[in-house]
Formats: C-alpha cells, sequence, structure tokens
C-alpha cells in the first residue's frame, strides 16, 4: 500500500491533466452509453410509436454525439498518453541521476543486468499502470456503475439475472492473471537463459571450434531452446483456456437477455426498444468486467515493480561529499595513508592497518599476489571507497573532507581493461574535462603516444570507438586510457595493470608513453612484469594486506626473501636470463 | 469499439526488451511472398496439427458471427410475432453456439500457439546448428550482437506473426468477410448503405499505417538509444564517478530520454487521432443504417430484428480491421526478420570437408605446411609458407603483432582454408578428413579464456563430457588452480557466471589450460597469453607446461621468454613469412630478426 501511494506520488505533478483525462472519460462513457439509448428510441418512438418526425432529429443527435466522443477520445488518448510518457520521463531520469551518485560499492553488489531491468522493465510496468492502468480503471467502474444503473432503471428483475456473471467475469479475470503471470515470467526467464547461451556461444565460438564441439553446443541450445517451448507451453495452455471461457461468460449473460428479456417483451412488460437498449447495454459491460481483473493484476504487478524500482532509487549514497567539503589543497601529490583497514566485506578485510607513505613526484611499484589488495589500495585514494578505519591523505588533507569532484580529477586512473565510451576518440579522451581545447586533446594524446595511431584510423581523431564503434588493440586502448587520465593533468597517476594485456613490442612503446606521463606527477604502478615494475623509483611489496617491505630493487633483493622468490621464479625476464647466458 | 487493455496495444511492442538498432534492419522487399515459401517447409511435419488449427479458426469466427443473427430471428421470430417457443430454442442455439465456440477457441488457442512455438523452436535449432556450423571468418566479420540478434529478436519477431498474427489474420479476416457476407444477404441495399463509410475508412486507415509505422519505427531508434546510453553509462558507471561527469551524464540522458518521449508522443497522436476516428464512422454507420433503415422499417420494407442485427454486426467488422491494421506493423518486421535469419541459412558455409571424408585415424602429430598463402580480405597475411614440425616437437612462434603468427595456427586447426597450398597432419591434407575427427585430437588453449555459463567442473569437462572429478582436480592440480577452486564456496560446482565477475582474468586463463589438459589433445597449440596471472601462478603454469607439452605436438604462439627457450625450435614470423628458424642459441648466434627482436625485449626489460 506504502509502495503504492509513493508511485502515486508520481503524478502530483500533473495533477491537473489527470483530473482533465478523467473528466473526458466520464464525457466519453456517457456518450457511448447515450448511443444504445437513442437506438431504443428509434425503434419504440419512431417505429412502434410510429412518430415519424422524430427520426430525423435522433439520427442528427447519434451524428453529434459520435463527433463529440470523437474530441473526447482524442483529449483523453492524448493527455493519458502524455502523462504516462512523462511519468516514465520523470522516473528514469530520477533513477539515472539517482544511480550516477550511488557509491562503487553498490555497483560491485548490483549487477547490470538487474540495474537495466529495473530501468527497463520495470519502469514499462509502472509506467503503464500510472498512465494507462488508473485510468481504465477509474473508466471501467464509472462504466459499470453508470450502465448497470440503466439496466436497473429498464427492468430491474432482468438486470439483477443478467448482471450475475460480472462477479464471475471479475473473477475468472483475475484468477487467470494471477496463475499466469508467473508462468509468463517464467517463460521469460526461460527466454533469457536461451538468449545468454546463444550469446556466449557467439562469443566463445573460438572455443567451440577449437574443442570442435559445435555438435554438443548445439544440443545445449536446443535444450534450452525446449526448455523455454515447454514453458511457454505452460502459459499457452494457461491463455487457451481463460480466454475463450471470458469470451464464454458473456454469452450466458446475453442468454439471459434474450431468453427473459424476450419472455417479458412478449408478455408486454418490456417494449422491443428497451429490450435491444438492454441488449446492447449489455455488451457496452464486457469489456468492463474482463479489464477490471485483469487491471488488478497488473496493478499488483506494477507495486511489485515499483518496489524494485524504489529499492534503487532508496539506495542512500553511503559516500557522499560533506557539506562542507573544501577545496584541493596547494601540493604536488603527496600520498599518505595512516591505518587504513578496509574490506569489501568489513568482516574480511583486504587491508588492515596500512601505512605508507609517497612523496610528492615520486613513483612507486606495488607488488604481490592477486587479491593481496594492491589495486584496492588505489582505489581509496581517489575515494571509490571509504576506509572502514584510518585514513588516507592528499597533501595533507583528508580525502574525506575534500570536494569529490577536484579530489577525483586530482588523481588520474587508468586500468587493465579501460573502459571507453560510444564516442569519438577525441570525446574520449577529453572526457573528464568537457570541452577540452582541441590543443589539450592533442597534447595528451601526445604525451601518451597515441598521435600516431590515432592519425593513422581513417576518421582520424573523430574515429568512434566503443563498444558499437571502431575495435582497438589492447595497446590502442591502453594508450587512449592514459591520455584521457592525463588530460585532466592529475597530481597522482594510478597504472594498475595498465600494460598486461600488450605484447613486448607494444610494451615498449607503451612504456616510454608512461615515462612521458609520469614526470611531475606522484605515480603508483601495479605490475607483474618487472620490465614495468623497473620504471619506478622505489618497490613496495604488500602481503596479507600490509606493506611487507620497500625500498629499490638491490635493497628488496637483499633484505626480503619474498621478493627475492617472487623475482626469480617471475617471468618476462630477459636480464636475468641474459646474465645467465652471458 | 472497446477499449484496449493497457499494455497490448502495438506501444508495448515497441517498448518491449530493448531493440538493438541492427544495420541489417531494410526496407522489407515487396515481394514477401518468396520469403514465405521457404518458411512453408518448417510446417510439413506439423501439417495435420496445421490444417485443424486452421479449421478451427474457421469455427471460432463462425461462432461468433451467429450472435447478431440469432439476436435478430429473436427478435423477428420470437418476441415480434410473439412465440416463446422460437425464442427459447433461439436461447439455446445461442448457447451452445457459445459453447462451440468456447471449446474451439480452447483448442484453436492451444493448437496454434503450439505449432507456431514449434516451428520456431526448429527454425532456431537449425539456425543455431547453421551458425556453429558457419567457419570462424563469418563469426568474425559479423558483430556478436547481430548474430545473437537473429536467434532471439528475428525469431521472436517471426513469432509474433506465426502464432498471434496468423490467428488474427484468420479469424478477423472471415469475421469481416462473414459479416460482409451476411449483410448482404440480409438486405443488399442496406448493407450497401452501410458500406457507405468504408471509403473512409480504408483512406484512415492506409494513412495511419503509413504514419504510424514510422513513428513506430521513430520511436523504436529513440529507445535503442535510451537503452544503450543506460547501458553504457550504467556499466562505465566507475569511469564516470572517477571523472566527476555525473552533470553531463545527467543532462546527456535527459535530452535522450526526451527526444524517446517525444518520439513516443507523436505515436500517441496518430492512434488518438486514428482509433477514435473509427468510432466515430462506427457511430456515423450506426446513424446510416438507423436512418435509411429506419425508413425501411416504416416503409414495412425491413423488420426491426435485421436492423438491430445491422447495428450488432457494425462492431464485427471494426474490430477486425482495426486489428488487421495493426497487423500490418507485425507482418512487415516479421518478414524483414525472416529474410535476415535465411540470409544466415543461406550463407554456406566455406569450410566443409568433402562428403563422406574419412575419419582422421589416431596421429602421431606431424605437421606440414606446403606453399600456404592465406588472406581473410584481398591481400595475403601470409605468403607460401612451408613448415615442418615433427610429432612431439614443440615450436614457439615468435614475430612483432600481426606479423600472421595466430593465423598460421588456425589455419593448422583448420578455423579457415589456406586460399593456396595445402596443411598436412600425419599426411592427411585436413580438407580431405572429417573435421570433428581433426578436431578431437586437437586443443585450442585461446588467450582470452572464455568460460561458459555453468559449473567449473562443466567448463573443463567441456571438450570430453566423460571426464571424471579426480581427472579434472588432477588437471586443475597441474596448473596451480586446485588451491583456488577448492577455497571456492561450491568447489568444482561453483558458478562461474554468479561468480563471473569476480573470477579475475589470471583465474579464467587457469581454468583454461586446465580445459585443454583435461580434453588432452595430441596437438595442442596454445596461444600464450601475455598476461595478468601472479608471478607465483606463472610459475607453475610454466610446470605445468612442461606436463602439457610432454609428448604431443605444440605450436605455441609465445610471448613469455621462459617458453621460447624451451621450445624445441623457435619459427620467427615476419610479414607473412617465415623469416628464420632454430633453436635460441642458434639464432642468438647468427644475429639476424630474432636477435634484434630479443634485444628489444631486452631493452624494454631494462
Amino acid at each position: 500500500m506504502r509502495t503504492l501511494i509513493r508511485l502515486l506520488a508520481f503524478l502530483r505533478p500533473y495533477r491537473g491533466r489527470v483530473i482533465l483525462t478523467a473528466l473526458t472519460a466520464v464525457g466519453l462513457m456517457v456518450c457511448t452509453v447515450t448511443l444504445p439509448y437513442l437506438t431504443g428510441r428509434v425503434i419504440d418512438d419512431v417505429l412502434t410509436g410510429r412518430q415519424e418526425d422524430a427520426l430525423t432529429p435522433i439520427v442528427i443527435a447519434v451524428v453529434v454525439v459520435g463527433v463529440v466522443r470523437f474530441g473526447l477520445a482524442f483529449v483523453r488518448r492524448y493527455m493519458a498518453g502524455w502523462v504516462s510518457l512523462a511519468v516514465e520521463f520523470d522516473l528514469r531520469e530520477r533513477m539515472f541521476g539517482h544511480l550516477q551518485r550511488l557509491s562503487f560499492a553498490y555497483f560491485d553488489r548490483m549487477p547490470v543486468g538487474q540495474l537495466m531491468s529495473r530501468a527497463t522493465s520495470d519502469l514499462q510496468t509502472v509506467r503503464f499502470f500510472l498512465g494507462y492502468g488508473l485510468i481504465f480503471l477509474f473508466m471501467h467502474a464509472f462504466t459499470l456503475v453508470l450502465v448497470s444503473a440503466i439496466l436497473f432503471w429498464i427492468n430491474p428483475l432482468l438486470a439483477a439475472l443478467s448482471l450475475l456473471i460480472g462477479p464471475a467475469m471479475v473473477a475468472v479475470a483475475a484468477r487467470s492473471s494471477r496463475r499466469s503471470h508467473p508462468v509468463l515470467v517464467d517463460a521469460q526467464q526461460k527466454v533469457g537463459e536461451m538468449t545468454q547461451t546463444a550469446e556466449e556461444s557467439i562469443v566463445g565460438v573460438r572455443v567451440i571450434k577449437a574443442f570442435g564441439q559445435e555438435d554438443a553446443q548445439g544440443e545445449r541450445f536446443a535444450e534450452r531452446s525446449r526448455a523455454a517451448f515447454l514453458r511457454s507451453m505452460d502459459a499457452n495452455r494457461l491463455q487457451a483456456f481463460y480466454q475463450p471461457l471470458m469470451g464464454f461468460l458473456p454469452v450466458l449473460g446475453l442468454a439471459v437477455v434474450l431468453l427473459v428479456g424476450g419472455v417479458l417483451t412478449i408478455e408486454g412488460s418490456m417494449s422491443l426498444g428497451e429490450f435491444v437498449e438492454f441488449y446492447l447495454y449489455l455488451t457496452l459491460l464486457m469489456w468492463p468486467f474482463r479489464s477490471i481483473g485483469m487491471l488488478v493484476g497488473n496493478a499488483q504487478r506494477a507495486v511489485a515493480s515499483g518496489q524494485r524500482i524504489f529499492e534503487v532509487l532508496d539506495a542512500t549514497p553511503d559516500l557522499d561529499e560533506r557539506p562542507d567539503a573544501r577545496p584541493l589543497p596547494a601540493g604536488g601529490g603527496h600520498v599518505r595513508l595512516e591505518g587504513v583497514r578496509f574490506g569489501y566485506d568489513p568482516d574480511r578485510p583486504v587491508l588492515d592497518g596500512f601505512d605508507l607513505d609517497i612523496p610528492a613526484g615520486r613513483t612507486i611499484a606495488l607488488i604481490g599476489a592477486t587479491g593481496s589488495g594492491k589495486s584496492t589500495l588505489t582505489q581509496l585514494i581517489p575515494r571509490y571507497y571509504d576506509p572502514q578505519g584510518g585514513r588516507v591523505l592528499l597533501d595533507g588533507a583528508d580525502v574525506r573532507d575534500l570536494r569529490l569532484d577536484d579530489l577525483r580529477r586530482a588523481v588520474g586512473m587508468v586500468s587493465q581493461e579501460p573502459f571507453l565510451f560510444s564516442a569519438t576518440i577525441r570525446d574520449n579522451i577529453a572526457y573528464g574535462v568537457p570541452g577540452a581545447a582541441e590543443d589539450a586533446v592533442l597534447a595528451a594524446a601526445r604525451l601518451a603516444q597515441a598521435d600516431p595511431f590515432i592519425r593513422a584510423l581513417p576518421e582520424g581523431y573523430d574515429t568512434v570507438v566503443g563498444e558499437r564503434g571502431y575495435t582497438l588493440s589492447g595497446g590502442q586502448r591502453q594508450r587512449l586510457a592514459i591520455a584521457r587520465a592525463v588530460v585532466t593533468d592529475p597530481r597522482v597517476l594510478v597504472l594498475d595493470e595498465a600494460t598486461a594485456s600488450v605484447d613486448a613490442s607494444t610494451e615498449r612503446e607503451i612504456s616510454d608513453a608512461l615515462r612521458a606521463v609520469m614526470a611531475g606527477r606522484t605515480t603508483i604502478i601495479i605490475a607483474h612484469r618487472l620490465s614495468t615494475i623497473a620504471l619506478a623509483d622505489e618497490i613496495v611489496l604488500v602481503d596479507g594486506g600490509r606493506p611487507a617491505a620497500r625500498g629499490t630493487h638491490d635493497e628488496l633483493y637483499a633484505m626480503s626473501a619474498l621478493y627475492r622468490e617472487i623475482h626469480d621464479q617471475g617471468l618476462a625476464r630477459p636480464t636475468d636470463l641474459v646474465g645467465r647466458e652471458a | 469499439m472497446s477499449t484496449r487493455p493497457p499494455g497490448q496495444g502495438p506501444a508495448s511492442r515497441v517498448l518491449g526488451p530493448a531493440v538493438e538498432r541492427d544495420p541489417d534492419d531494410v526496407r522489407p522487399n515487396r515481394v514477401p511472398r518468396r520469403v514465405f515459401r521457404k518458411l512453408l517447409p518448417y510446417f510439413r511435419p506439423y501439417a495435420a496439427r496445421t490444417i485443424l488449427t486452421i479449421a478451427l479458426m474457421v469455427m471460432v469466427a463462425l461462432t461468433g458471427l451467429a450472435g447478431p443473427a440469432l439476436a435478430q430471428v429473436a427478435i423477428d421470430r420470437g418476441i415480434t410475432a410473439g412465440d416463446e417457443a422460437v425464442l427459447v430454442a433461439v436461447v439455446v442455439v445461442f448457447v451452445l453456439a457459445g459453447l462451440v465456440g468456447w471449446l474451439a477457441g480452447y483448442w484453436q488457442s492451444y493448437l496454434s500457439g503450439w505449432v507456431g512455438e514449434r516451428v520456431l523452436l526448429d527454425l532456431r535449432t537449425k539456425l543455431f546448428d547453421h551458425m556453429m556450423g558457419l567457419e570462424l571468418g563469418h563469426h568474425e566479420r559479423q558483430p556478436t550482437g547481430r548474430s545473437v540478434s537473429r536467434l532471439t529478436n528475428d525469431v521472436e519477431a517471426v513469432n509474433m506473426l506465426v502464432t498471434d498474427g496468423a490467428t488474427s489474420l484468420v479469424v478477423n479476416g472471415l469475421t469481416f468477410l462473414g459479416a460482409v457476407g451476411i449483410l448482404l444477404w440480409y438486405d443488399w441495399k442496406l448493407a450497401l448503405a452501410a458500406f457507405a463509410i468504408f471509403p473512409l475508412l480504408a483512406l484512415g486507415t492506409g494513412i495511419f499505417r503509413v504514419r504510424s509505422t514510422r513513428a513506430y519505427r521513430h520511436t523504436r531508434e529513440r529507445v535503442a538509444d535510451v537503452m544503450s546510453h543506460l547501458q553504457e553509462n550504467i556499466s562505465g558507471i566507475r569511469v564516470v564517478q572517477g571523472h566527476g561527469r555525473q552533470d553531463q551524464a545527467r543532462r546527456e540522458f535527459i535530452r535522450v530520454n526526451r527526444d524517446y518521449r517525444e518520439a513516443n508522443m507523436e505515436t500517441v497522436r496518430v492512434s488518438g487521432v486514428y482509433f477514435p476516428g473509427v468510432e466515430l464512422l462506427a457511430a456515423l454507420g450506426t446513424a446510416l443504417i438507423l436512418y435509411y433503415g429506419g425508413n425501411r422499417v416504416l416503409d414495412e420494407d425491413l423488420t426491426v430484428g435485421v436492423m438491430v442485427a445491422f447495428i450488432g454486426y457494425l462492431g464485427t467488422f471494426f474490430d477486425p480491421i482495426q486489428q488487421l491494421s495493426q497487423l500490418y506493423n507485425t507482418f512487415q518486421s516479421a518478414v524483414a526478420a525472416l529474410e535476415k535469419i535465411f540470409g544466415v541459412l543461406e550463407t554456406e558455409p566455406e569450410l566443409t570437408s568433402a562428403p563422406g571424408a574419412p575419419d582422421l585415424p589416431p596421429v602421431a602429430g606431424a605437421v606440414r605446411l606446403e606453399g600456404v598463402s592465406f588472406g581473410y580480405g584481398r591481400e595475403y597475411v601470409l605468403h607460401d609458407v612451408d613448415l615442418d614440425i615433427a610429432a612431439g616437437e614443440t615450436v614457439a612462434l615468435v614475430g612483432p603483432t600481426g606479423a600472421g603468427k595466430s593465423t598460421l595456427a588456425k589455419l593448422i586447426a583448420r578455423l579457415y582454408d589456406p586460399d593456396e597450398g595445402r596443411v598436412l597432419v600425419d599426411g592427411h591434407d585436413l580438407r580431405m578428413v572429417s573435421v570433428p575427427s581433426l578436431r578431437a585430437q586437437l586443443g585450442i588453449v585461446p588467450q582470452e579464456g572464455h568460460l561458459f555459463g555453468g559449473s567449473i567442473a562443466d567448463n573443463l569437462r567441456f571438450a570430453r563430457p566423460g571426464a571424471t572429478d579426480e581427472d579434472l582436480r588432477a588437471a586443475l592440480g597441474m596448473v596451480g588452480a586446485l588451491e583456488f577452486v577448492d577455497s571456492l564456496p561450491d568447489g568444482l560446482d561453483t558458478d562461474v557466471q554468479e561468480r563471473g565477475s569476480r573470477l579475475s582474468a589470471g583465474q579464467r586463463q587457469l581454468l583454461s589450460f586446465a580445459r585443454a589438459l583435461v580434453a588432452d589433445p595430441r596437438l595442442l597449440i596454445l596461444d600464450e597469453a601475455t598476461s595478468s596471472i601472479d608471478l607465483r601462478s606463472e610459475r607453475r603454469i610454466e610446470q605445468a607446461l612442461d606436463t602439457l607439452l610432454a609428448g604431443r605436438t605444440a605450436i605455441v604462439i609465445a610471448h613469455r621468454l621462459s617458453t621460447i627457450r624451451r621450445a624445441d625450435r623457435i619459427v620467427v614470423v615476419e610479414d607473412g613469412r617465415v623469416a628464420e628458424q632454430g633453436t635460441h642459441d642458434d639464432l642468438m648466434a647468427r644475429g639476424g630478426r630474432y636477435a634484434g627482436l630479443y634485444s628489444d625485449w631486452e631493452r624494454a626489460a631494462a
């Protein structure tokens, strides 16, 4: 109920239009109801009563009512459509805006698919209910009351008898909606699974072919398709049962009218015109009876969808800027971690009492096993996450006291698999500084050694990349990401496995790019490759959520058994090979 | 005359699942008959059911038409004549017709759903099998989304037509024709008077069809924009927030959201005029019948019952026309979808074994390339390559990116056929043996480590469904992944999808290594990843490699020097040719390409 009230609140800005829709709907129904009445008048007054002069005025009235109804129906449809689209616009905009404010931790928990389905199918359900469902519910209820009243007025006995099927229809419709819905959802789910199998088979076609598993995979897909088929047959059976049943029930009502009404007319207690009117009125009621049952089902679904939407809207951004946040203090990018404790699950800290001081302008490399917390550590600096204990300082200020925009612009991040938007290369590079000057983009691209390959592309800086654009190689994407990171001229640069997915010759090009962009900034490098690590002034060995050792290569080699182990068993190290063979 | 329930109009179809814009979306061709003739064979296995379904559709339409006619008999012969017996008889027939309609409706609805879905199941399965049979090159040219869309959206579009559309076409068509026939039979003069509104209706429907098709297409495109914008911003939210671009992103979103809303308003306007317009015509029709029919009744040239029946039938032919005009959109997209589907089905696989090609006998694994040239497009990537690899030998392919190493490997796996020359395994030309028998003896470990939905065990068993858990554990142990798999809550049964994003790239690679080990191929092709396995795991992989390569022919596209050093022979590929080959020491001593590449690496690591 609370959800329903909250959903209704979305209509508040459009109160005037909603009321107008309701009023036109009332007028519309009155017009519709007038038509059988006029038909009855023709039969009774003109045909039976022989008032021949009355025919023309009544026919004109029919035309006038038809025209008025046209106008009202247009206004009603237009308004309902307008409101429905406005609500959809608002809801989606609210959701999008809210998502922009939620923290990284939220997106770690919520899969993209989940959020998408809430922003699309749930939103549709709500919009149809608020925009159309409510008004139909109102229209049908109004029709029911109005027409029933007329029927009782014409003949109470016949009305009572023929309306007996009403509750039956509502009940059957509601039951059908309730029973089919879970089956339909499940059938949809099965279709989703089939789609997923199709998708991964196409994406993984190399693997399938490599192992000669085309037939087996075909069987797998056929199995999924069959499951979807069987489930939709269940839905089909339900629909096949209920739809014709709902077509049959009105027949019973009309049969009552034909039989009882006919007898009454023969006996003279009802006129022929009234009989025909009654018959026509009853046909007017069939649709409302049927719809009300379905609309009740829709309302339930809209509430369920509403809950899922509010779940997103109610998620509080747990990482908000302080009201008194201050701008970035002057400095060269001095990073300091003091006793930092952090875990994605607070009970299982990844970092536990981490202390680290990186002087401004220094380049350090973090090394350690996968999962030792190296990446996590760097994500605390631009406040992608807040630590659960201790603090992170940038140029002497606790990052939680700083303006979020300033802070994030001051920290450039380049990750292993950089995400590029479906936009031009220029826009992707200028992402952090919308409307950046052409010079700045070019400078960043040159610094990242991306300029030559960009120029070689058919449309140069205007080439569209990303999911729906030109496919770049790993090394090219990497260099674009580096250009994007440096265009804001950050004080701190984090290179998280930035060279992992490129081969040795490309790596050399990137290393040159890195050396150029690192100049004058504090840089944190995470890498497995010693050649990349060699770019650093100092190495910090991370183990068990803490810094285990720190120093230059020589110092660490002498000091730390763990470092020696990693170093000696490490790969991609032509140097030691040469050393041995020399 | 009825108000359509929410979510059943064409709007819900437009706003259903996200519709990707498809570059293949062409205007359907003018003669769709050809396309449907191709679909016909798919109905053949279910011919009996199909015919029964159509018969039932006719019954449904007929019982639907009976109502007003029976009412007419009740009024004229029963009520006006004062004959209660006739009245009772009519009511009994009326209820019986309803019952028959109910039963026929049940079976018709069930059967048409069954036949439609069944045909599409067959079509879809066949399409999938065909796609799997197409050579890799086809898949590399086609964006993933497009192929998936053939299997899903396009088949779904045909579904709309085959199940709902066909029923609607037959039932509504018959109802319309039936109503016209009955009215003419009743009284052709009054019928012609009532049909006076037809030209207007036809004109309006024609205009509506054109404008709504355009409006809906426009809306679909805008919806696709909204969806892709959402998708991209949610997937890339970390980048958005990391760059403080939230406000900008929000402004852009408002823009696409508004564009969509405006596009959709056009559909509201178009149907806002059309549907009430049809009702207005119905009212005009009623007025015509009342006026002309009323006068005729007064002249005692017509009975009241017939006039009432006319008014009753008026509804039964407006409804079908509205339904049929909506069907047109369904029809159009189904034709377009079918053309695309048959487009794929008619793509001949370029890579087929000779019919009745014998199986490749168990091989020792000697590979031989003779004068092989190959190109993906017009230009050759490989030029006249000769290469001999002895059974059991480990060969490392090295060279700059784009030199043709991967292509060479793909030809050996027969993912492509050479344009010139031939590829032999143990003396058998690959084109002369059946593909499955070759692949069964061949393992490829690709770089990306693609995993399929399902458990880790399912993935490891991919190439050898009969492998026991012990086999799997042994393989995991060899690549050093056992520890991490055991640490997962469900061990081998852990679903890779659920934890999908949590499995690191390194872990995926380890699993794909283990998958190749389980397959136990005679001939192994390893596209060595350059990547992100941490140093200790790499050490384990190196050891695993010793086990993996022992006793089989191995072709490694190498990036690690340790692998290169371990190889029996190094083949340097440059510009699509074998530039030089030999052991590390030989090549270093020769001071050629390899020595040059090597010094590059050296410098990179310095």
